[in-house]
């Protein structure tokens, strides 16, 4: 993997009210670095489903910042935009990681873990300069910190079942939020204290867990068969879906990789599909327990609602399509 | 989250054409007293107007 689409600076502050000014922040921060990585992590971060890219869904920014505005209901100011930079070039590392740890060895890839780390240490330097002026900047770090930790043990226990093979679903499940529930965590907890919101912080974290922790499941589900050799059931990815699929008593490893019509229609008869969805409800309907319980708690939580509301329309075609094995 | 009595649920209320009872589903996660996946269950979006592309079409990386 190496980038190679620039990115695209310019007025989309005006077009993009919300991801514009944070994009800005992203730029301001990699502007610092030098010329030598500093180009090559803006052309990183402009590939498509990156940060920079006019398509980039930044969703870790955009909910700290829709976090900021349920708890100070005022624009967000630089702190905020920083915590939002912060926890987004957190999760790009993670992504530049698991781009790595998924692709058989290259050339490059020494150079891509190097911007992946260059990534994490901008995260973490823009992290310590929102916290600045929290009102315990130490007791803010200190859950940054642990939280992020969560997701790296996610990412480690995710290696280490692709290696060692036949992960039982508690294990798919354990890694599943601990890798993306724990950036959830991260996310929804770090924006809050930044914020000033610390009694409440764990309400906003268990938000982002229960969320991301969906966002993944529903990831798992579309990637199960997609993609052909690089799908998850060709890789016996360590997901719950591809798991759920294994333990059926017909569920053939395809020929090199490949995923024939007769092995899709094999995978979704299998129920898979249908397992991961109700999974994937029940942690939506956890998400949405918590935003009434922080309704409750006074927080204007319009934005994030709003926010739950676009995971909710994005996932709802494949968790319908889920139920096409289910009869009365 | 009860994952693999999830599972068990799903494989006993398998019929023998492969299709899966929504019936038998209900009563079994209700009888394990898995309220809150018999919920879920209850809750998953309808399926009219879906096609199998919903299954495969979507951003990379839409969160990891």
């Amino acid at each position: 993997m190496r980038p190679t689409v620039p990115s695209t600076p310019g007025s989309e502050v005006a077009s993009d009210p919300v991801r514009g000014p944070l994009r800005e922040q992203l730029r301001e921060i990699l502007a610092a670095q030098p010329p030598v990585i500093r180009d090559d992590l803006l052309r990183l971060l402009g590939r498509p489903s990156y940060a920079l890219h006019p398509d980039g869904p930044c969703r870790a920014g955009m909910m700290a910042l829709e976090i900021h505005a349920a708890i100070r209901g005022e624009p967000a100011g630089r702190a905020a935009l920083l915590a939002a930079a912060a926890v987004e070039l957190q999760m790009e590392a993670a992504y530049v990681f698991d781009e790595v740890a998924d692709a058989p060895p290259y050339p490059e890839r020494g150079e891509d873990l190097a911007l992946a780390i260059a990534l994490l240490t901008l995260g973490t330097a823009a992290a310590v300069e929102a916290a600045t002026g929290s009102r315990a900047p130490a007791q803010t770090l200190r859950p940054f910190c642990a939280a992020y930790g969560q997701a790296c043990a996610g990412q480690y226990l995710d290696a280490r079942l692709q290696r060692r093979g036949q992960a039982t679903l508690e294990e798919a499940l354990e890694t599943t939020c601990l890798k993306s529930g724990g950036l959830g965590r991260f996310v929804g907890g770090f924006a809050a204290r930044v914020a000033g919101a610390e009694e409440d912080a764990a309400l906003f974290e268990s938000f982002g867990g229960n969320l991301f922790t969906l966002g993944q499941l529903v990831d798992d589900m579309r990637d199960a068969c997609a993609g052909g050799q690089a799908s998850d059931v060709s890789q016996r990815k360590a997901t719950l879906p591809v798991i759920f699929y294994g333990q059926t008593v017909d569920s053939p490893v395809p020929p090199g990789g490949m995923i024939s019509p007769d092995i899709q229609q094999t995978y979704e008869s299998s129920g898979a599909p249908l397992y991961a969805a109700i999974l994937a409800q029940a942690y939506l309907s956890r998400a949405r327990e918590d935003l009434s319980l922080l309704t409750r708690r006074a927080y204007a939580v319009g934005g994030l609602g709003r926010f739950l509301e676009r995971v909710e329309s994005d996932a709802e075609g494949i968790l319908g399509a889920a139920r096409l094995r289910l009869v009365a | 989250m009860q994952v693999t009595a999830l599972a068990e649920a799903l494989a006993g209320s398998r019929r023998s054409d492969g299709t899966i009872s929504l019936q038998q589903l209900t009563d079994w996660l209700s009888r394990a007293g898995l309220e809150e996946l018999s919920h879920a269950l209850a809750s998953l979006p309808e399926r009219a107007g879906l096609t199998r592309n919903d299954a495969s079409d979507g951003p990379e990386h839409a969160w990891f």
